[in-house]
């Protein structure tokens, strides 16, 4: 028997266990202003790294069995908050609309940090500006099942990346997609760690090969991820050729703000984005 | 006695000793000491940079739960430094940088240490602060250490004075000449080289405790015997009170050259009358890592129509930070790095320590040398694409050889670099190239050459003779992970006495029982320990000898250690037993132990006159690499992948090759972190920006790559059985190495260090700025005090 | 409210706050040094243990999560006394210096070669993205791991202990 630590005053413990959706809800909501769910708990761990305390009170979310699942019918996708990068990748099937999320989630960090960091904490984690899978579910166009005390939303990324800097307290229970016929692909730089640029894409074509319609998202250049409205709106139509994709990227690169940041200052995240877009181009042609 | 040892017989791949518990997670290093019966220590620091102090007032922190010391400025009344004592161990009237201690804490638990650091007060008034070398060595610039003068200066008649911390300088022959001769070329560049971190995965540290009215400090330390200076200098008190042991060190890289914060544990433990473990936070060892400096350097040659470098002048800013540290030592090594190497008619360099309010720097494996060679060798290809001679034969027409002046004049013994770049292209001819492997991206090789000094200097040994026939090997070097104190020492002395290297035990370091030893590192603990190790060998091989003749009735000088037994020459199996002879001994004569000494030989001398400011003038054992890599650079990423690297490094007599190139593969994924992937940025308030791993970007394997290496023997050497120190050198050449590969590749002037990607794109793509030192006069005479 | 799990195979429990990182429990609560605290922030892998059957960083697990599992540690790697192939490979290709990374390097290693039979040396490379070594070079680990595939079959029964 080991003790350790003082004696605690209140009578909540600084580390909940809920079993259920609403009980975390509660648990958050009751918690007081420093309290925090945490799932891979990645980010909030080497948070006295960053000179960010670990907070008060952990609303710890791995017992929900709401929140697990990697579940891919022949129509739609549903995988769980709780699902760590690296049960996604293993679980996803080799299929081309599913390549960007797979690459993603395989890629991203380490191994020891990919069996840890889940969906949800990589939604969730304000702040961290290299989240692989952020962008590559927006080009799956997926919806975020968010609980909230006022009852549960589906609500598309766009929509969830504003609102997760909203005061109150929320879950994300899982994302959801439908299948398509889209070929996708996930670039970034450096290939290895962490991200200073990524382009993730999907895209499907017309009879003629032309584009019939397209995302593309982009992380890491801004502190949000986003989908680059202005660039698919001139891409539908044209032909995916990589080095014209490429030109149309540098052209229109002037929709973002980037960040800069100690391991890459914001000019370099913008120069490496036409390249990284042809990049994904380039993929979805190799593999047909 | 003429020993007559054969060398080979220390040769031998023998393993390391201390391996098994490293890998079953038993060894306790410093950081592992730390039990429930031991207070935990945190430090207090300055959360800005350079500041007048009005107040610190540690009551409140003193009266928190838990806290059981506090130790303060009034606790350390004395400065300390190397060469210049110019620093306060916690901060007084004066806050020159970011995270300067300002008082340490012990309490029962580190949360309560760290609650009571949050409730000290410091109360403090912002004064202008010189950030950058350029700006401290600016007219008006505001001083760091108005009170220079005052300082205790270990040599008189230096120049320094001002924000110049230390002057070294170097002049031989008539440079003014050379540049004016109308047949010269004249090459001039500009290099700036950013920090390096060691990032040893053991932060610095030290558990002290007070014993009987002495100080005992554990420490992750490479140099014992400064700690124990050090510690009781700073205190007041007599070096005898201190005792500083040594546990395995996890990393050091020469991070651990220098007393940091044992003092202060020290400090607690008298104070509280406890065990006192104080351990940098990750955090606090990343901002206030004593880095390899950043430095700025002007180089500028004449160079004669045959391709001959008439003249050479060089202006090296060296960033102290806000104390002077080992760059002051550091300043003599511009001589001998950047200055060395080729064969100059005639030189003047000059080598300035400038103090900035910024975390002070300190020593890294290859001080001074892994920028210098970097300077030295982009500058070489700079010339010769100026002069439109091939890299390779410009250097096979310059390199020292046997009988050439070093800049300071000293007459370089043997041919050795010249050879070794013929086996460079021997081994590049075995091993082929790997062009093929960078398709679409940009393709560079290059070849650099590098000199480096081993630091001899004083070291002791003692060895004790057990009855069992196993010895006992009693020094104050440290394993730090290089295995020169686990395989290389007890391969010499097993070899001096005729046993096997399992059978030499070796005590951990310990200043009661060791004598003096200058320390681990710069490449020196196998020559300087291995030399003394070697006389204390010498005094108990006469008295082995001297006892097995009585027994075997025949003449010491016919007796051979061989074996395990004393043996009478030519007679292989005769003789007896080695434990039969420290019986003996022990019943007629008493016990058989033995001490040696030895110290750097001083048979290398300068041409007098030629160098001032000098810790030394000569090298006394230099030791030479040469490097090639080839690299390919991905021109949309700016990013560099190392196709090949090979090394031909000269070794003196390798006696445990495959530990050897454990340590060239080791120092050269270090030297290539140096080159393209290590930064260190400065902020705007003079403080380190890194704070970790997540920020400081170290090679990870895959960024790996494996070292084709060739070992060159048989250069002269004053090491024992020819032996020559190969860990600290095997990194130098790293930077170098990537930036004339990189510049091969981009076709572009590369003047900084360390080449990441961003900075390699922002070459390629012409955004980069050309770097031209306003800071540094084009009229050499400018640049040295007088 | 103790929190309990086994480690190396015996039951413990902790009582302390539930947020400390499970290294921190078993280099002080436990007093079991042999996993490294290097980084804090699961990058250097120094501190890799088994958890529930797979290596992951003990400095990023709070132990108030840990309630039930099956925790295994350098100490409990292979019984007392006797190396696992992976430690017998590094003390055979004289791989180790320092040493600080090594526990994290055997954690790691021996799952890895327990799921990958034939590994390939990128593929090794890749598995030690979250394991750093800042004194060897690393190439000589490569080695060691590359000559127990020619050599013998992965040790399964290290790890299942
Ligand atoms: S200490 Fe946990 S990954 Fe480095
Ligand atoms: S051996 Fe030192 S960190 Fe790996």
């Amino acid at each position: 028997m080991m003790t350790w630590g003082t004696a605690r005053k209140s009578g909540i413990s600084p580390l909940t266990s809920p079993e259920t959706v609403d009980e975390a809800l509660e648990l958050l909501a009751g918690g007081g202003p420093d309290t925090r769910a945490i799932a891979g708990a990645t980010w909030i761990m080497r948070g006295p790294t960053r000179g960010e305390p670990v907070p008060a009170r952990l609303v710890a979310l791995n017992r929900i069995a709401e929140l697990r699942g990697v579940e891919i019918g022949a129509l739609s996708g549903r995988i769980g908050a709780m699902e760590s990068h690296d049960r996604i990748a293993r679980a996803l099937p080799e299929a081309a609309d599913l390549r960007a999320l797979a690459v993603a989630a395989g890629a991203s960090a380490n191994p020891g940090i990919r069996r840890l960091a889940t969906l949800g904490g990589n939604l969730c984690a304000v702040g961290f500006v290299a989240a692989d899978l952020i962008p590559a579910l927006m080009c799956l166009d997926a919806r975020v099942e968010v609980a909230t005390p006022e009852g549960r939303r589906n609500i598309d990324m766009t929509e969830f990346m504003a609102m997760r800097r909203a005061a109150g307290p929320f879950l994300v229970v899982a994302v959801r997609f439908g299948r398509s016929g889209f070929r996708t692909a996930h670039a970034r730089t450096p290939a290895r760690d962490y991200p200073v640029s990524i382009a993730s894409l999907s895209m499907a074509t017309d009879a003629e090969g032309r584009i019939a319609d397209l995302r593309l998202a982009v992380g890491a250049v801004e502190a949000d991820a986003k989908r680059w409205a202005g660039f698919e709106d001139r891409a539908r139509g044209q032909a995916p050729d990589p080095a014209g994709m490429a030109a149309l990227a540098t052209e229109f690169s002037a929709d973002f703000t980037p960040v800069s940041a100690l391991d890459a200052p914001g000019w370099y995240r913008l120069q490496v984005l036409p390249v990284l877009v042809r990049r994904a181009f380039e993929q979805i042609r190799r593999e047909g | 006695m003429n020993m007559k040892v054969d060398p080979r017989t220390a040769v031998m791949d023998m393993p390391r000793r201390d391996a098994r518990d490293k890998v079953t997670g038993r060894t306790r290093f410093m950081v592992d000491m730390a039990g429930s019966d031991v207070l935990r220590a945190v430090v207090v620091r300055a959360g800005s940079g350079a500041a007048k102090v009005l107040r610190i007032d540690t009551s409140a922190a003193a009266r928190m739960r838990g806290v059981r010391g506090i130790a303060t400025a009034a606790d350390a009344p004395q400065l300390h430094g190397v060469g210049v004592m110019d620093q306060p161990l916690f901060v007084r009237d004066r806050i020159r940088y970011p995270g300067e201690p300002i008082c340490a804490i012990a309490a029962d638990t580190l949360e309560q240490a760290r609650a009571a650091a949050a409730v000290v007060v410091v109360e403090t008034e912002e004064m202008p602060a010189c950030l950058t070398m350029a700006e401290a060595l600016a007219p008006g610039a505001p001083l760091l250490h108005p009170d220079w003068k005052s300082y205790e200066c270990i040599v008189d008649g230096v120049a320094r004075g001002g924000n110049i911390a230390w002057e070294g300088k170097v002049v031989r022959g008539d440079v003014d000449a050379a540049f004016a001769r109308p047949d010269v070329s004249v090459v001039e560049s500009c290099f700036r080289v950013g920090r390096q971190s060691h990032f040893p995965f053991e932060p610095r540290g030290a558990v002290a405790s007070y014993e009987d009215g002495r100080f005992h400090v554990i420490t992750s330390t490479q140099v014992p015997w400064t700690v124990r200076a050090v510690t009781a200098r700073v205190m007041g008190v007599h070096a005898s009170q201190v005792r500083v042991t040594v546990p395995p060190v996890g990393g050091a890289f020469g991070l651990k050259f220098d007393a940091s914060i044992e003092p202060m544990a020290a400090i607690l433990a008298k104070k509280t009358g406890r065990t006192v473990s104080l351990v940098n936070s990750r955090e606090e060892e990343t901002q206030t890592c004593l880095c390899r400096e950043n430095a700025d350097i002007w180089i500028r040659s004449a160079i004669t129509p045959e391709g001959k470098i008439a003249g050479r002048e060089a202006v090296v800013l060296m960033d102290a930070g806000a104390y002077g540290g080992e760059q002051i030592f550091l300043s003599t090594m511009t001589a001998h790095t950047l200055g060395a190497g080729y064969r100059l008619e005639s030189v003047r360099m000059s080598s300035r320590v400038v103090y900035t309010n910024t975390p002070p720097n300190g020593a890294f494996r290859s001080c001074n040398g892994a920028y210098n060679s970097f300077a030295l060798e982009r500058h070489t290809d700079e010339i010769c694409e100026k002069i439109g001679m091939d890299p390779m034969a410009f250097r096979k027409l310059n390199v020292l050889s046997d009988g050439d002046p070093g800049t300071t004049g000293q007459i370089f013994e043997g041919d050795v670099l010249g050879p070794m770049l013929d086996r460079m292209e021997a081994l590049r001819e075995r091993t082929g190239t790997r062009e093929h492997r960078a398709g679409d991206r940009l393709y560079g090789l290059a070849t650099t050459v590098g000199t480096w000094n081993i630091f001899v200097g004083p070291s002791s040994a003692t060895i004790n003779l057990n009855a069992d026939g196993s010895v006992t090997l009693i020094t104050a070097s440290v394993e730090i992970g290089s295995g020169s104190i686990t395989q290389g020492v007890p391969q010499i002395v097993a070899a001096n006495l005729g046993i096997h290297p399992s059978k030499v035990i070796v005590k951990g370091a310990d200043t009661d029982a060791a004598g003096y030893d200058m320390g681990t590192g710069g490449g020196r603990t196998v020559v300087s320990m291995g030399a003394a190790a070697t006389a204390a060998c010498e005094v108990v091989r006469d008295k082995l000898l001297d006892t097995a003749s009585e027994l075997l009735q025949t003449p010491p000088a016919d007796l051979v250690l061989r074996n395990g037994r004393v043996e009478i020459r030519d007679r292989p199996g005769s003789g007896t037993t080695i434990e039969t002879v420290i019986a003996r001994a022990e019943q007629t004569k008493g016990p058989i132990s033995g001490s040696g000494a030895f110290t750097a030989p001083q048979s290398a001398k300068a041409m007098p006159g030629c160098a001032a400011g000098h810790f030394f003038d000569a090298m006394d054992l230099p030791v030479f690499i040469v490097h090639e890599a080839e690299v390919a650079v991905d021109p949309d990423t700016g990013e560099t992948e190392v196709l090949a690297y090979r090394v031909v490094q000269d070794v003196g007599r390798a006696i445990n090759p495959r530990a050897v190139r454990g340590q060239i593969q080791g120092a050269v994924i270090q030297g290539i972190g140096y080159g393209i992937h290590e930064a260190v940025t400065i902020g705007a308030d003079g403080g380190i920006e890194q704070t970790g791993f997540e920020t400081y970007h170290m090679p990870l394997a895959q960024d790996a790559v494996k070292v084709e290496i060739d070992l060159y023997e048989g250069a002269p050497s004053c090491g024992p059985m020819g032996t020559k120190g190969i860990a600290e050198v095997a990194i130098m050449n790293g930077g170098a190495t990537m930036a004339c590969a990189i510049a091969n590749a981009t076709g572009k002037r590369v003047q900084q260090l360390p080449l990441t990607a961003p900075k390699v794109l922002a070459l390629t793509c012409g955004i980069e700025p050309v770097l031209d030192h306003p800071h540094i006069s084009r009229r050499w005479s400018d640049n040295i005090l007088r | 409210m103790a929190v309990e799990f086994t480690l190396n195979g015996e039951w413990r429990d902790f009582a302390g706050d539930p947020r400390t990182p499970l290294l921190d429990v078993l280099r002080d609560g436990c007093r079991m040094t042999g996993t490294k605290s290097v980084c804090r922030a699961g990058f250097c892998g120094a501190c890799t243990v088994m958890v529930g059957g797979e290596p992951v960083p003990s400095c990023q697990r709070p132990i108030g999560m840990l309630e039930g599992a099956e925790i295994v540690t350098i100490e409990g790697i292979a019984p007392p006394e006797e190396l696992n192939p992976v430690q017998r490979a590094f003390l055979e290709h004289d791989v180790v210096q320092c040493g600080m990374c090594f526990p994290g390097m055997v954690i790691t290693l021996t799952d890895f070669l327990r799921r990958n039979a034939a590994p390939t040396r990128s593929g090794i490379k890749e598995a030690l993205s979250g394991n750093m070594c800042r004194c060897t070079g690393y190439e000589r680990i490569i080695d060691a791991v590359m000559s127990i595939r020619e050599t013998e079959t992965p040790a399964a029964e290290a790890v299942s202990r």
